[in-house]
């Protein structure tokens, strides 16, 4: 072989060996890659997987930490016990809580370190019961600190089960509650003793009112007596001119005593809270109109001038007759004390009351009253204490009589009523009390009540005898004194009178005999008159009687009693206004009034002399004598004297005598006695 | 076998006898791969049993002696190459007790289908050096070579011999000597 043709070889030999080389080097290459991947792809997966793991076990680690840090930092304290009861583990809280750190508790049953002698029996039995039978719990506790002080926990107890519901550990929270026990004893010791002071004060309250009631009756009936007596004296014609002004000093005195004890009875009551609205549908115009009417007189006295105006709404039809829904006995005696307040405190001018509709809309109005003067005024500053009790302006000589209770009952009675009583003064030109109160309103064609009627006939005169058959009553009162008052008023106006001293009584006179009309106290031993009504209207016989109550004022009723006085036929206050009863005897019994003419010359004039121009013609001589008796005309009883001798020889004695001495009065009421008033027409 | 064996063996061949002689033993042998080894390849161990048959007759060498010069010439060789593996090694007795769990454990790492033979070095109580020699292609006058080859490297002086062992394996005994 050539030289070239060997080199030839061996060229190609390792032309052949390096391009395996180089084919190995590439397949390894290629291997390295794959494996770079797959070990990139790998070292990936182990990254998200580290990272996953990681942030489980921060997560577990975080949550590891807030349930450590719960526990230890935890102002409760948290004991943890095991299956055998001993502490496991509890937390700083409770070390600070029972003075006993967690190495002393370790391996011990909490109850016999922690409880004491005093804890009670009952409570520790319950928890070991709670506590055998791996259930939760409740219970306070009584402990004893190391130290030995006792204090008060709250026991809230939980088991705690592993996963196949084996009993773990117990988990005993407990928070130190002494001082809110002792808060709650003391909070119940409290409550007894403001319950306790509420009992006294009612109990107070009731003997306040019991006593008010009392005194009412005791004041009232002796003050019944004088201003009866002095209403009859002060029909007695053959009285002089200074008995009669004497009399009618007497009549004004008893009754300015009788307001000052209503007053004091008043605002007793008012304090006391017992006072109650009881409202009623009156015209309020016909209201006004009385207590102006009322006062006018007293104004006059002064030289006063006493007017009022009333202006309603626009948006009622003109000249309608006003009604309100208001208690009208509180209403006037506002009114009243307001104006004669202005009375008192005035010397010349004018007072003027003012009542204005402010607004109107369904059936309700607001009501602005303002009772103005031209007095003296009130300083500025005694118009802070104006509306309490006892309060008088003025000391010294310039004092205005006065119980000084007029402005507070007035004013506590408009407070009663919704409203606030105000006032506004200047000493140069007067004063001006003003108040509004909402009210229901409506308007009618209808007349005035019955009430204000009587009210306007108050200066009515006094009637002398009535029309028609003679009239039995029946009078029912434990007192003597108002028996005879009633007795003394009835009996010369010719009615036939009985009388009985309690319930019982009367309702044996009653079932024994018909009367007319039965004029009834209602406090009475026995039987008093809410019964004595009761018993009657029970009895199918009796219950058609005719029985009026005789009583102290509606307003100083229970409504209880308010309730049982329906059953009356009629009602009239005490102290007695004779013209009430008349009022009211006139309506139950369709009784017809006579009344004596006031002039004596129209009489004459009338009846030709014959007398009372109401005496029916036909009467016998001893009803003319009765009529003439009553009249106090003496002149016909001394002409009438012969033939009464003639006639009715057994009286003549006694009646001439009382003729000769100028007593008409006790000759009526000697025929009325013995003949029982005027014969049937 | 890992290429290097022949490329090393081909060296040794062409630096004693030349080129010429290369040519002749890789047509004479007839190998398969026609002599174009490369290091990093793998060919066949029975092509070095064909290409020493060859130059056995070639040289008029018995192949024993060829191994053992082989052996010395692979060893500086491979010493120089695995510098990185073998540099904590002092002496020969290091050397041997790293080979079969070090030098070939790396070596494997590098070449994964080498087919590395077994060595296990016993230290026997009289100080002398035990070394079992495992392998499938029985290359134990190679391995002698290659011994005697780490011994001239660390410039030591030993009495080597060897014996057969039950299992097929060959034992080195090594002496050293001070």
């Amino acid at each position: 072989m050539s030289e070239a043709e060997k080199w030839k070889k061996r060229y190609e030999r390792e032309k052949k060996a390096r391009l395996e080389a180089e084919s190995l080097l590439e397949s390894k290459s290629r291997a390295l890659y794959q494996k770079k991947m797959e070990s990139d792809r790998l070292v990936l997966e182990q990254e998200a997987l580290i990272e996953n793991r990681t942030r489980e076990l921060q997560q577990a680690s975080d949550e590891v930490q807030l349930l450590s840090d719960a526990v230890s930092r935890t102002q409760n304290g948290v004991i943890i016990s095991g299956p055998d009861n001993t502490v496991v583990w509890a937390n700083e809280a409770t070390t600070r809580i029972t003075g006993y750190c967690l190495d002393e508790l370790k391996g011990k049953v909490p109850g016999h370190v922690l409880q004491g002698k005093e804890t009670d029996e009952a409570t520790r039995t319950y928890m070991r019961q709670k506590i055998q039978a791996r259930e939760s719990f409740e219970a306070e506790v009584l402990n004893v600190s190391k130290k030995g002080r006792e204090y008060w926990i709250h026991i809230s107890a939980t088991p705690v089960f592993d996963d196949s519901g084996r009993f773990k550990y117990f988990v005993a929270i407990q928070s130190d509650i002494t001082r809110e026990r002792a808060t709650r004893e003391r909070l119940e010791f409290e409550i007894e003793r403001a319950n306790l002071m509420a009992e006294r004060a009612a109990e107070a309250s009731t003997q306040k009112t019991k006593f008010l009631a009392t005194m009412s009756h005791e004041l009232r009936t002796p003050l019944n007596s004088v201003i009866g007596y002095t209403q009859i004296l002060e029909q007695n014609n053959t009285l002089d001119e200074a008995a009669m002004s004497q009399l009618r000093v007497i009549r004004r005195s008893s009754g300015h005593l009788l307001s000052l004890i209503n007053d004091v009875l008043d605002v007793a009551k008012i304090e006391a809270g017992s006072h109650k609205l009881s409202p009623s549908r009156f015209e309020l115009e016909g209201l006004l109109k009385s207590v102006i009417e009322m006062l006018r007189s007293k104004a006059g006295e002064k030289g006063l001038k006493l007017n009022y105006q009333f202006i309603p709404s626009g948006d009622i039809p003109e000249h309608k007759r006003i009604k309100i829904l208001a208690d009208s006995r509180a209403v006037r005696q506002v009114l009243i004390n307001l104006i004669g307040n202005s009375i008192k405190f005035t010397d010349q001018g004018a007072i003027s009351l003012d009542v204005k509709m402010l607004e109107y809309a369904d059936a309700e109005a607001k009501l602005q009253f303002a009772v103005t003067d031209t007095g003296r005024g009130i300083p500025k500053d005694k118009i802070k204490n104006l509306f309490e009790p006892f309060t008088q302006v003025d000391e010294g000589r310039d004092l205005v009589q006065g119980s000084g209770l007029g402005l507070s009952i007035a004013y506590h009675l408009v407070q009663q009523m919704g409203g606030q009583l105000e006032v506004q003064s200047s000493l140069t030109y007067g004063s001006c009390f003003s108040f509004v109160i909402s009210l229901p309103v409506d308007w009618s064609e209808e007349t005035m009540d019955a009430e204000l009627l009587a009210d306007q006939n108050s200066q009515a005169r006094f009637p002398i005898g009535y029309a028609g058959r003679k009239r039995s009553v029946l009078i029912v009162d434990d007192v003597a004194e108002n028996q005879d008052l009633l007795f003394d008023l009835l009996l010369p106006l010719g009615f036939e009178i009985e009388l009985a001293g309690n319930g019982r009584e009367a309702l044996d006179r009653i079932r024994a005999k018909t009367y007319d009309l039965v004029l009834s106290d209602v406090i009475m031993p026995f039987m008093n008159g809410y019964e004595l009504v009761e018993h009657l209207r029970a009895d199918k016989a009796l219950a058609g009687t005719c029985i009026i109550a005789i009583s102290a004022s509606l307003m100083q009723l229970t409504p209880q009693e308010k309730n049982q006085m329906k059953r009356f036929d009629g009602f009239v206050a005490k102290p007695v206004e004779v013209d009430e009863l008349f009022g009211t005897m006139q309506q139950l019994l369709q009784l017809e009034w006579i009344f004596p003419a006031t002039d004596a010359a129209e009489q004459a004039a009338d009846t030709g002399g014959a007398g009372v121009a109401a005496l029916p013609a036909g009467q016998n001589l001893l009803d003319q004598l009765y009529w003439w008796g009553r009249i106090g005309d003496i002149k016909q009883l001394r002409q009438a004297m012969p033939r009464l001798e003639k006639d009715e020889p057994e009286l003549f004695a006694e009646v001439n005598a009382l003729v000769k001495s100028d007593k008409p009065q006790q000759v009526a009421e000697l025929i009325g006695k013995s003949t029982g008033g005027v014969s049937n027409v | 076998m890992k290429g290097m064996v022949f490329t090393f063996f081909l060296e040794l061949v062409e630096n004693k006898f030349g080129l010429d002689v290369v040519d002749t033993i890789i047509e004479r042998s007839g190998v398969a791969s026609g002599g174009a080894y490369t290091a990093v390849g793998t060919y066949p161990h029975s092509e070095l049993v064909d290409l020493l048959l060859a130059l056995e007759q070639e040289v008029a060498i018995p192949i024993p002696a060829l191994l053992e010069a082989y052996g010395k010439f692979l060893f500086d060789k491979l010493i120089g190459g695995f510098s990185e593996i073998t540099k904590d090694c002092q002496c020969s007795r290091d050397l041997l007790h790293d080979l079969d769990g070090v030098i070939h454990v790396e070596v494997q790492k590098l070449y994964p289908d080498a087919q590395l033979p077994r060595f296990n070095a016993v230290d026997l109580a009289d100080g002398s050096l035990e070394m079992h020699y495992l392998s499938d292609r029985h290359m134990e006058d190679l391995a002698e070579g290659l011994l005697r080859g780490a011994f001239a490297h660390f410039k030591e002086t030993v009495e080597l011999t060897r014996r057969p062992a039950a299992d097929g394996a060959v034992i080195f005994n090594i002496r050293y000597l001070p």
